[in-house]
């Protein structure tokens, strides 16, 4: 008998934060299993496209053998959802009784939310099911939220959190530029039209930026797009000609990309609801409140932007605990 | 909110605005549907004092059109050549017991079970161009995955769509043919005058000195018609001025570097006189594009902004991180880097 952790992505191929998850599960959690594991990615894979996962752990795709992973899915003891679909899926349903964990990444009844507060004329989501969400949380033992604030399901759901956690390794000195970067999916909750009229680049998925200004109209005039590519990623961040991060996505479960921001020594605009406990002035849920506080940056001093990306910087070192992360998810996994 | 209303006129596109219209004249519109699905909308158009219509409202956005299906119609115009292109979708939430609402399913009972309810979903759009039903039970694909096609359109009984949504095709990450910051483009200022300026300085909007050949095909959305163009002659050939549409920026782990003068990458395509050989009548010359990576040394010359030719003599790969930009431009797609002709790439 074996377990199966089951996950939509990971390895070498990084499109997300889950993706993050699923590689630091794999380098941290995976190698202390007790019991025999084999990961599972339920995904479409291009013929030519080669991506290394860097673990002892059996990884089986489903487009590449699914006769094979469906027989994984029914022959195990349990199945461990790493990070599973937003849709409706068979697999998982029929399999329902064997789901020990589910690591749920984002809150849809959050995300969902984000074209309406926003008052966007459409929705640029990901295709997503609140229903199944919730279905597959009802079926899930174990049922663990990766974010830093509570969310509607935690008023339904007995969820375990486990924030994820980030290592500080650049700590950058304050980058003095008025310049704003963005590197996120243009998903709607990142908001990405809070960069309308500022002198700016992103990091994004070039597709992403043309299905925004065909069906949402909009015209990034003032923004220069790069291709978002994970291997860049460290170079797009450790530039000196932009200095203020748009991290004001609307409901961020754990924002990754907020950390590597503070990290390498950009001055974020946050969310209102995201890491609420920590003081900080620039804080953005609308367009007005986001250019109010570009103006008010851009009045600051070299020292009092240092001061303030220190002070952030210090706070959210209370999320770099591996150990504990590690230690809680084995607790699980290995019980 | 339940979709039982379906899919709405949400805006309209005016991609023609037609002429003979009537001097600043208000009309109004009409929506067609082939199967008579859709009602109640309303709205009108609005001609300028040319005659030629700029603007439309919409005071009822409708309801149950179908994308692909709904045309408009301008109401007793005395103009032609108007081109209104609604833009159909859903301004509202959903959720499966809408969709369950929506197929008269009565929410939580024993039908609505979230896979059947799925299946019967994803049967809407489940055929592929074969006529085949994809994602059954018999492709060892049975469920429903957005990246494998998922409900990509809607029909008369389900005007579903879920072309809002995107979702990551897990395949490479996009890029295209690009070239190094820091490589010269050929513009045009106000006055008609040729200038030049770094890729990673030209704006978008930007005039750019084009070349255009009436046999060469434009642009290559799906597929690279480029590559498929040849010709033994091209002194037909014209320089133009277009404009530029899009810039995108990228990073590249390695480039090529020719004649030491041109730094690009891989895919990027040339035009080049390329020597042939003709059998018994001996080699030639043809002009065609060509892929960086496919040029061939002393065998292919590059083409100036003269149709003047210089042969390839070096071409060096450099393995390298290095900063790239990606130009498009329209209407015509060959424009001239570091004074040499070179075909735009879409970024995907």
């Amino acid at each position: 008998m074996f377990d199966v952790y089951y996950s939509t992505g990971g390895g070498s191929l990084v499109y997300g934060g889950s993706d993050v998850w699923v590689n630091k599960w794999l380098k941290e959690v995976s190698p202390k299993l007790t019991y025999p594991s084999k990961l599972l990615i339920h995904r479409n894979r291009i013929d030519d496209l080669n991506v290394e996962f860097d673990t002892d752990v059996e990884v089986v795709w489903q487009s590449d053998d699914p006769i094979k992973f469906e027989q994984y899915i029914k022959e195990c003891r349990r199945i461990n959802i790493l990070h599973g679909y937003y849709t409706p899926h068979k697999l998982i349903s029929e399999h329902r009784d064997k789901i020990h964990s589910n690591v749920v990444h984002v809150s849809l009844d959050l995300s969902l939310q984000a074209g309406f507060t926003l008052n966007l004329p459409r929705l640029m989501h990901f295709a997503s099911s609140k229903e199944w969400e919730r279905d597959v949380l009802k079926w899930s033992k174990h049922k663990i939220w990766i974010g830093v604030q509570k969310t509607p399901l935690h008023k339904d759901f007995d969820l375990i959190d486990i924030p994820n956690y980030y290592e500080f390794e650049r700590n950058k000195d304050i980058v003095m530029n008025d310049t704003i970067g963005f590197a996120a999916r243009m998903e709607t909750r990142k908001a990405p039209h809070f960069l309308l009229g500022h002198k700016s680049f992103a990091f994004t998925d070039i597709f992403d930026v043309q299905e925004w200004e065909k069906k949402l109209k909009i015209k990034f005039s003032d923004t220069r797009f790069y291709q978002f590519k994970y291997q860049f990623l460290k170079r797009f961040l450790d530039r000196d000609d932009w200095g203020i991060s748009h991290s004001a996505h609307l409901n961020e479960p754990f924002g990754y990309s907020i950390f590597e921001a503070v990290d390498y020594g950009k001055l974020p605009i946050l969310p209102h609801n995201w890491c609420d406990d920590i003081h900080y002035p620039f804080r953005a849920t609308t367009k007005q409140e986001f250019d109010k506080c570009v103006e008010e940056i851009k009045t600051l001093s070299e020292s009092h932007r240092k001061t303030l990306l220190e002070g952030l910087r210090k706070n959210l070192k209370k999320y770099d605990n591996k150990e504990e992360w590690v230690e809680k998810y084995l607790r699980i996994y290995n019980e | 909110m339940a979709l039982q209303s379906g899919w709405k006129i949400l805006s309209i596109n005016i991609t023609d605005g037609g002429s003979g219209y009537g001097n600043n004249q208000i009309y109004t519109l009409n929506a067609r549907t082939k199967s008579k699905h859709g009602q109640s909308f309303a709205g009108t158009c609005t001609s300028n004092n040319k005659g030629v219509i700029t603007s439309t409202n919409i005071s009822n956005n409708g309801e149950n059109y179908s994308s692909g299906s709904t045309t408009l119609g301008i109401l007793n115009a005395p103009g032609h050549g108007a081109m209104l292109i609604p833009v159909i979708g859903q301004n509202v939430s959903m959720s499966i017991s809408d969709i369950n609402q929506e197929k008269g399913i009565a929410v939580n009972t024993a039908n609505s079970d979230i896979h059947d309810l799925y299946q019967d979903f994803s049967s809407v759009a489940g055929e592929n161009l074969s006529g085949q039903t994809v994602h059954d039970e018999t492709d060892n694909k049975p469920n429903f995955d957005y990246d494998q096609g998922g409900p990509a359109s809607g029909s008369a009984q389900h005007p579903i769509h879920f072309d809002e949504f995107y979702g990551a095709v897990y395949d490479t990450y996009g890029g295209g043919g690009c070239l190094l910051i820091g490589t010269s483009i050929t513009l045009q200022d106000e006055k008609g005058n040729t200038f030049y300026r770094n890729i990673e300085d030209v704006n978008v909007g930007d005039t750019i000195v084009a070349y255009h050949n009436d046999d060469i095909p434009l642009d290559f959305d799906s597929t690279d018609t480029w590559g498929e163009w040849s010709d033994d002659d091209i002194s037909d050939t014209r320089i133009v001025t277009g404009s530029v549409k899009h810039l995108y920026f990228d990073y590249y782990e390695s480039y090529y570097r020719i004649n030491s003068i041109i730094n690009t990458t891989e895919e990027h395509p040339w035009l080049v006189k390329s020597a042939i050989s003709r059998g018994e009548e001996g080699s030639g010359f043809i002009y065609q594009y060509k892929r960086t990576d496919e040029l061939v040394q002393y065998d292919d010359y590059l083409i100036r902004d003269d149709l003047t030719e210089v042969q390839i003599v070096t071409i060096q790969k450099v393995e390298e991180e290095v900063e790239v930009v990606n130009l498009n431009c329209e209407p015509y797609d060959v424009y001239f880097a570091q004074g040499y002709m070179t075909h735009n790439v879409h970024a995907k």
